[in-house]
């Protein structure tokens, strides 16, 4: 059966396109309806992993299983506030993508999992710690539902938040405002996405990359540059185009990247690039790795606390893309350089050379170099 | 002056470190450089001392504790 894998050429996007025209129309006449979007939801994942293949069933078992799980801690945790109960069902919910990203490294590679588990799981994980944290907004199915299999951000983020995701399902909006707070900018983000995709990363990949051999170190130098912005156009314009999409449906979802060669550090450089993974980190990993160590008295102040949870959420980062020791390395990496840059702007250097006239230009040409360095390892390239 | 304006005086000159901050009340101390996102993960652990809130990170946005005024508004929000 036809796949239709997504915003990779310019047929999915209008087979997309002719997919969210209800939405569209119903945005138009002031509406917005959930099941409607959940039904454009299961289409598109139905195009997306074929209807009765392995992957679908894979798909269809993990969602079942994932369910019961959140629904079942939901019932159990009004009932016992247990700190166990918690690790051992956010152990289980951990176990499916454990399980593709060992199996990826194996022979196994080719039939466990499926394309969106990576993403998917993210969501599922916020689920259980707002259900601990007794801050869930609502357990309708319609919501969870439509939440877990909202189509257009479903392969490859950017991650939804399940608030915000609410909040925007929940909210009417009149037709001028659907029209030009939803739609207009929705088509402008698909067509800027469209761009990015296949013009500037299609151009940069076929006379830059393709033309790189491994082990000389000119091609590598030059493979780390043209890597480093095809990896931004690829993904900067695949989210955009999945987030427009979003918007047509009227759901608008935080963009992912906010011109992330400008910024003049590390840690600057993770609120511009990939937005939604970097804030989902900080929000469920970083921030509580200080806070509940900082409770308990493990470390003696938020300095030392804040270092060890950047090195800890970094390689937990570099973890999530896959047991390879690239990407570990490149989670390593990363944290070791927002401790340093941490060290960097709270001393006494930073303060003077930061009123200097030329201190924007000269910080962003060097950290774009830290930021490729980073990119070079991340692809693989030195490794292979 | 209300308990919760007290807490908000406390915590804020703490975390800024100076008692400038206490004569103007809507002072925006993002704006004058006082207040980074690191700062809201230390403001949780100093209202958490003195109140009996039990708060998480996706509690308090930084908007909440950019002024003396906006933190009274949160505690009051949510005592």
């Amino acid at each position: 059966m036809l796949t239709i894998e997504q915003y990779n050429g310019i047929f999915p996007i209008y087979v997309y396109m002719l997919l969210v025209l209800p939405a569209v129309v119903l945005g138009l006449c002031g509406r917005k309806s959930k099941l409607l979007n959940l039904i454009i939801s299961l289409v598109m994942l139905a195009l997306l992993l074929g209807t009765l293949s392995l992957q679908m069933w894979e798909f269809v078992i993990f969602l079942v299983c994932e369910l019961t799980l959140v629904y079942g801690y939901c019932f159990a945790r009004a009932a016992c506030k247990s700190e166990w109960l918690y690790r051992a069902v956010f152990a289980l919910s951990l176990l499916p993508l454990i399980l593709v990203k060992g199996c990826a490294r194996t022979d196994l590679g080719a039939y466990v999992g499926f394309i969106g588990i990576s993403y998917i799981s993210f969501k599922v994980w916020e689920l259980i710690i707002n259900i601990h944290d007794e801050r869930l907004p609502s357990t309708a199915p319609i919501d969870i539902l439509g939440f877990l299999l909202f189509a257009p951000v479903f392969s490859s983020g950017p991650i939804a938040r399940y608030g915000a995701f609410l909040d925007e399902s929940t909210r009417r909006i009149s037709p001028s405002k659907y029209a030009t707070e939803y739609f207009i900018p929705g088509v402008k983000k698909i067509v800027i996405g469209m761009f990015y995709k296949f013009t500037m990363a299609f151009l940069i990949n076929t006379y830059i990359m393709d033309g790189c051999r491994e082990g000389f170190f000119t091609d590598t130098v030059v493979y780390m540059y043209a890597y480093t912005l095809y990896l931004f156009f690829d993904f900067a314009g695949y989210s955009l185009m999945a987030v427009g999409t979003g918007y047509l449906m009227g759901i608008r979802i935080g963009d992912n990247f906010n011109r992330p060669f400008l910024a003049r550090n590390i840690k600057e450089f993770w609120e511009r690039w990939h937005i939604s993974l970097s804030s989902w980190f900080n929000d469920y990993l970083f921030s509580r790795i200080v806070l509940s160590g900082m409770r308990s008295g493990l470390f003696k102040d938020t300095k030392q606390a804040s270092r060890i949870a950047y090195v800890t959420t970094m390689c937990t980062m570099g973890l999530w893309h896959g047991f390879y020791l690239h990407y570990i390395l490149y989670g390593l990496y990363h944290g070791i350089l927002l401790v340093a840059t941490d060290i960097w702007v709270k001393s006494k250097a930073f303060r003077s050379v930061k009123k200097m006239r030329y201190y924007d230009w000269v910080s962003r040409t060097i950290c774009f170099q830290f930021i490729a360095f980073g990119m070079l390892m991340f692809s693989g390239f030195l490794f292979e | 002056m209300t308990e919760n304006e007290k807490i908000a005086r406390e915590v804020l000159t703490t975390i800024c470190d100076t008692e400038e901050i206490l004569e103007d009340y809507d002072l925006d101390l993002i704006d004058e450089g006082f207040i980074d996102s690191f700062a809201v993960l230390n403001a949780i652990l100093e209202i958490e001392k003195r109140t009996d809130l039990k708060l998480q990170a996706t509690d308090i946005k930084k908007a909440d504790i950019s002024s003396i005024n906006n933190l009274i508004h949160f505690l009051d929000a949510k005592r």
